[in-house]
């Protein structure tokens, strides 16, 4: 299933530069949570650092939008960019992953039709932001993007259900280019909504806004690549670490370096484990989360950004492989593995 | 694509307000059954009209084991029973293969949500199982464990009101280059009262029935339920002696990337046309559309336009079953794509029901009330959704398919 990375775009709590995420995790200094109580659940919360949604997109037809949505778009903008922006729009596809869209206006709006002397009386402007492929639509729209325009509602493993999809959309020929990704807004609602969620034993960290998109094409010499990915359901990240090395071709020894969500879900010893009985313990480990928080759907985006910025600093990268694996709290584990450029 | 396999529908499990299981929905789809009724799963204190096309009477647990999932995922699960079993497949037997589960969704677990909403306006505290129960993703999860699908490839597709054909889209794609043998794939979704309180505040539900491209169209009327598909390569299919439904031939998906909420006769078009290119067919060769057809103003004008120009002055009969079911979004285009394998298997169109007089402004032989016998080669399903997207679906009747 071969995939090139001709380009990445992200926005973080680490702000919107290319390399902004493996400069955190080299400096190893965890970003400062936002208290904002009872806004903000015990552990906080991270914004996507200096995103002003008016100042990126201006104020015509945004007013309405979620944050997800404006994130989404303007990762958007920057990747068409870094690619040169010759991109031809109408053999690209748009596959945006998420969570459940954006919860805030969801709740906020059904909440109206409990409140609000009729209960009709909802914003109409704010009705089509309720729906889950808002997000997928206005990047479309704001950047003429035609082909195929996907959301996929994967949770936590969404990148990597995304690459699948993408691989797929490639070979069946519905489209040249996969602008791909996924994107998580801050909102009181969301960010309690995850806190009550997580399994005990999860790490306590941050419920974090964030988006991470890829242009994903035709396997290419020389570029990063995505190998292979796998899915599991039942727990199974072992064999599905296992099922992708296969497939991707890629002995454990040739592993670079290897990316976890675990702790996120209360599945840090398991994933060790996995990773361990798998890999051994030679390839470099990395936690994306330590830099940008739990950005839900976009982890395993900001894990394989996190491993591709951190390729680019590290000779011992070079031409190698490197894994990423996802676990959720339903027991969906993903793993993905990648080639490094030379 | 060199090397592609081709691809078949051999089971199909239809979980509507107008039936449950493919001969109970074959014979009210065809003899035009309206499911609507007085909303009975939200409050409607406050509306002045208040119909829906509900499933009454569905039990959950009589469908999944242990845990009972939310309304939507339980959906999904009763559908997927029917469709292994219409298949002749038992799911043991696909325990260790590895089956795409793929389910389209609009608003997801809407009737959890709703239920958030309506705890935080009580002011009460939510719980950590109301806090997990509402993900998406948990309605392919939720499919593969009740059926033991232990390799299953979970996706949840959230292309709003197309995501139906997305799903048997994405499962065709799969089973064509070979990732698997078998596929299930749909859509499900529950009434809500904020789909509700949304399309009402906007003006389009219907004040008194849904009538698709009739001159007093009024608008939709919000609809449930579930439509899983079993797809199979057609060698799976031969080998193990399986009923053959109909023939997945084309799939076609893009966006008309200009309004939010409006769809584009231009990008619609194009749509069709590369699903006619994706079966190698031409307009000439549809028997039958089953079109999106809400029933509202703008969506019937412009769909019919789209499809005149790609079939020119006289396309074939264009029907909407979302007269009878009402729509239900995320699971709409997968409903009627199981209609249309009923459609081919009993060589009869289904009727678009309470229909007074067409609209010349979107002319079309809908088969008004009373549906009837055709010769039915293939079939165009369409589907529509915010955020302009398209995507279309393509079937044949075995019998016009040679299987050499």
């Amino acid at each position: 299933m071969e995939l090139s990375i001709a380009a990445t775009a992200a926005w973080s709590a680490q702000g919107p530069g290319p390399g902004a995420v493996a400069r955190a995790l080299t400096a190893g200094t965890p970003p400062a949570a936002r208290h904002d109580p009872p806004s903000t659940p015990p552990p906080g919360v991270l914004d996507a650092h200096g995103f002003d949604l008016a100042a990126e997109l201006g104020t015509k037809g945004t007013r309405s939008m979620d944050r997800a949505t404006g994130l989404a778009v303007c990762a958007t903008a920057r990747l068409l960019a870094a690619s040169g922006g010759d991109v031809p729009r109408d053999r690209s596809a748009v596959i945006i992953g998420t969570t459940n869209g954006s919860l805030g206006t969801i709740l906020d709006f059904t909440e109206t039709t409990y409140t609000a002397p009729k209960p009709y009386l909802v914003n109409p402007a704010r009705f089509p932001v309720t729906v889950m492929n808002y997000a997928a639509g206005q990047c479309a729209i704001r950047h003429g993007v035609t082909g195929p325009n996907i959301t996929l509602a994967g949770g936590r493993n969404a990148v990597a259900l995304a690459f699948i999809y993408a691989a797929r959309l490639i070979r069946a020929g519905r489209a040249d280019d996969v602008l791909c990704g996924a994107t998580e807004e801050y909102t009181s609602r969301r960010a309690w909504l995850e806190w009550r969620a997580r399994p005990p034993g999860a790490v306590h960290a941050p419920v974090a806004e964030g988006c991470v998109m890829f242009h994903l094409t035709a396997a290419r010499p020389g570029r990063a690549a995505v190998l292979a990915v796998a899915t599991a359901t039942g727990g199974r990240l072992a064999e599905c670490l296992t099922t992708a090395l296969r497939r991707a071709g890629v002995e454990p020894g040739e592993v670079w370096a290897a990316a976890g969500n675990g702790a996120l879900d209360g599945c840090h010893d398991g994933e060790s484990r996995a990773h361990r009985a798998v890999l051994g313990t030679g390839p470099r480990r990395v936690e994306a989360h330590t830099a940008v928080g739990d950005t839900s759907a976009a982890s395993v985006g900001f894990q394989v950004l996190a491993l591709l910025e951190l390729a680019a600093t590290d000779p011992a990268a070079a031409g190698r492989a490197a894994v990423t694996t996802s676990i959720d709290r339903h027991g969906l584990a993903t793993a993905v593995v990648l080639r490094c450029p030379r | 694509m060199s090397g592609a396999r081709r691809v078949v529908v051999t089971g199909a499990g239809p979980v509507t307000c107008i039936g449950v299981g493919r001969a109970d929905f074959a014979r009210n789809v065809l003899a035009g059954t309206s499911g609507q009724r007085p909303v009975t799963s939200f409050d409607t204190t406050g509306f002045a009209h208040a119909d829906a096309c509900e499933l009454s009477g569905f039990d959950p647990a009589a469908w999944c084991g242990g845990e009972t999932p939310g309304r939507a995922a339980a959906f999904a699960v009763a559908a997927a029973r029917l469709a292994l079993a219409d298949a002749r497949l038992d799911p043991a037997a696909l325990a260790r293969a590895h089956v795409p589960v793929v389910v389209g969704t609009c608003d997801g677990e809407a009737a959890e949500l709703d239920a958030l909403a309506a705890a935080s306006a009580a002011g009460e505290a939510v719980g950590t199982a109301a806090a997990r129960r509402y993900a998406p993703i948990r309605l392919p999860l939720t499919v593969a464990a009740a059926l033991g699908l232990r390799e299953a490839e979970p996706v949840t597709i959230g292309t709003a009101c197309a995501a139906g054909n997305y799903a048997i889209g994405y499962a065709f794609d799969a089973v064509r280059a070979g990732d698997a043998e078998v596929a299930l794939c749909g859509g499900a979704e529950a009434v809500s009262r904020r789909m509700f309180s949304g399309f009402y505040r906007v003006g389009t539900i219907a004040s008194d029935a849904c009538r698709p491209f009739d001159a007093g169209r009024s608008g939709i009327l919000t609809g449930e339920g579930a439509g899983m598909l079993v797809l199979e390569s057609l060698g799976h299919a031969l080998a193990r002696g399986a009923p053959i439904h109909a023939e997945v031939i084309g799939f076609g998906a893009n966006c008309d990337a200009r309004h939010p909420v409006a769809p584009d006769s231009d990008g619609l078009a194009a749509c069709i046309r590369l699903a006619h290119a994706d079966a190698g067919i031409g307009p000439g060769q549809v028997d039958l559309i089953s079109a999106h057809g809400t029933g509202t103003p703008v969506n019937d004008v412009t769909e019919v336009a789209a499809i005149r120009r790609v079939f020119g002055a006289s396309p074939p009969p264009v029907i909407s079953i979302k007269s009878m079911i009402g729509h239900a979004m995320g699971a709409a285009s997968a409903i009627a794509a199981i209609a249309a394998v009923d459609s081919i298997g009993a060589q009869f169109i289904p009727p678009t029901i309470n229909h007074i007089a067409t609209d010349p402004a979107c002319a079309i032989d809908c088969v008004p009330n009373t549906g009837r016998p055709a010769r039915i080669g293939v079939v165009q399903n369409n589907g529509l959704a915010f955020g302009g997207n398209n995507a279309v679906l393509l079937l044949r009747r075995p019998e016009e398919a040679s299987w050499n």
